[in-house]
């Protein structure tokens, strides 16, 4: 289960960084592919087995081979923003073939990125969606107040005088 | 259970009575009531007491029922130091939110201390520097808690009040299960971002969502004259419907703990990175 979650935050993780570059180009108004490349070098390459061993009984985990090493890596991951290119640090712990934990150190220069970065990397938290109404069953709903009737008439009324 | 529904203080109601309950009279009487309290209790009702009271120096005597209402707003006045206000009438009122919905924005005036204004001693209350009163946070919470009593004392001890999503359920059968209430979706209506139940509670929720213009919307901090943005929308849930109404938008200014010190609540407060924080006995799951 937290290697799941882990999983998710990961995948959260790397497409928060390709927003980073999106959120950029929006906010200077100015559209430019961001590039982006991680580089996470594994420090000791894995060998695979030159023969295959076909066997029925399980494989316990003391011979199953992991595409990556326990280990903790750090790397910086580069991406361009319209105002220059900007760096990340990623942090990400691998035990037992899987992700056990990740983390993100800010390294942007332009203030617009630091922005973005230490809101990124202000935690991996549960992202809330929304489900449809028809998808749920409910008995009642409950959120703000239906708006009253007049407010509602009078602010079209102003939005369509201000059209004129 | 049956259901009958009317428009009253600007929204829709929907009245759930069990079996054999609902007749004329009945519905009658209680939109008579509700009227009763609008006229008296609105802003936006000519001669009411409330718009009295922001226009004239004196001493009045109040309706025993207005206890309740001045005294929510005092403690909570006091809990969130002068954010949660009634004088905040007259900052909406500034920011366009008046009585003809004109929504032209003029200068906020700086708020004013609850003692330069009124001095309250229930059922007196003398107001010393009149300013417009506003009791729109807690306002409809009580209406619904009112009409609860009305029902009660007819001998009426199941009935749900839904009163613009603002709701309350009450049963004496033991057997009664909870009712299933979608926690509305502040930018899509058509959706729900979670499911919750109550079970003799009430639930309030605030939001921005649905009365905004400019850069406010009808939820302004009476400190720093703005409407808070980081928040989306709070959901409270407490045996009292004017507490769940009041502490939902009390939530928009002050950490739940703050509120918690006095009032005893579930709450959910989601903000506006998609994130949640909520109270840890709050009942039912998130979509996540």
């Amino acid at each position: 289960m937290e290697t799941q979650n882990t999983n998710k935050k990961l995948i959260v993780t790397i497409a928060s960084i390709f927003a980073l570059g999106a959120i950029g180009a929006i906010a200077y108004n100015y559209y430019s592919e961001p590039k982006f490349e991680v580089e996470v070098k594994q420090t000791v390459q894995s060998t695979t087995p030159e023969t295959k061993v076909m066997t029925t009984t399980p494989v316990t985990s003391t011979t199953m081979e992991s595409k990556y090493k326990d280990g903790v890596y750090t790397k910086l991951g580069k991406y361009v923003s319209p105002g220059g290119p900007e760096q990340i640090e990623i942090t990400i712990t691998v035990k037992d073939g899987m992700i056990a934990d990740a983390s993100s150190v800010t390294k942007a220069t332009l203030p617009g990125s630091i922005k973005f970065q230490d809101n990124f990397g202000g935690g991996f938290k549960e992202l809330i969606i929304g489900k449809n109404i028809n998808e749920v069953s409910l008995d009642k709903v409950a959120g703000s107040s239906l708006t009253p009737k007049g407010f509602n008439d009078a602010l079209e009324q102003i939005k369509a005088d201000a059209k004129l | 259970m049956e259901s009958f529904s009317f428009e009253a203080t600007g929204t829709h109601w929907e009245i759930s009575l069990p079996k054999n309950k609902i007749d004329e009279k009945l519905v009658n009487e209680i939109k008579k009531y509700i009227d009763t309290f609008e006229s008296t209790y609105s802003r936006f009702r000519k001669d009411s007491l409330v718009n009295n009271l922001s226009s004239q120096v004196g001493t009045f005597e109040l309706p025993k029922e207005a206890k309740e209402l001045f005294d929510i707003y005092y403690e909570l006045y006091k809990l969130t130091n002068g954010s949660f206000t009634p004088f905040i009438g007259k900052t909406l009122e500034e920011a366009g939110y008046d009585k003809t919905y004109s929504f032209k924005q003029k200068e906020l005036s700086k708020s004013v201390s609850w003692e330069d204004i009124l001095s309250y001693e229930h059922q007196n209350i003398v107001v010393k520097n009149p300013i417009q009163l506003d009791f729109g946070a807690a306002g409809k919470g009580y209406i619904i808690d009112l009409v609860g009593k009305l029902l009660e004392d007819k001998c009426i001890y199941t009935y749900c009040i839904d009163a613009g999503h603002d709701i309350l359920y009450k049963t004496d059968q033991q057997d009664e299960k909870p009712l299933r209430i979608g926690l509305e979706h502040p930018n899509d209506i058509t959706k729900v971002i979670g499911v919750t139940n109550i079970l003799n509670n009430s639930i309030c929720g605030s939001s921005g969502n649905r009365r905004n213009w400019g850069k406010y919307h009808h939820i302004i901090d009476a400190n720093s004259l703005e409407s808070p943005k980081d928040i989306i929308s709070t959901w409270v849930i407490t045996a009292k419907t004017i507490e769940a109404d009041a502490l939902s938008t009390s939530l928009f200014f002050v950490k739940p703990e703050i509120l918690l010190s006095k009032y005893d609540f579930e709450y959910l407060i989601l903000y506006n990175d998609s994130t949640i924080n909520k109270s840890q006995n709050f009942p039912g799951e998130m979509f996540t």
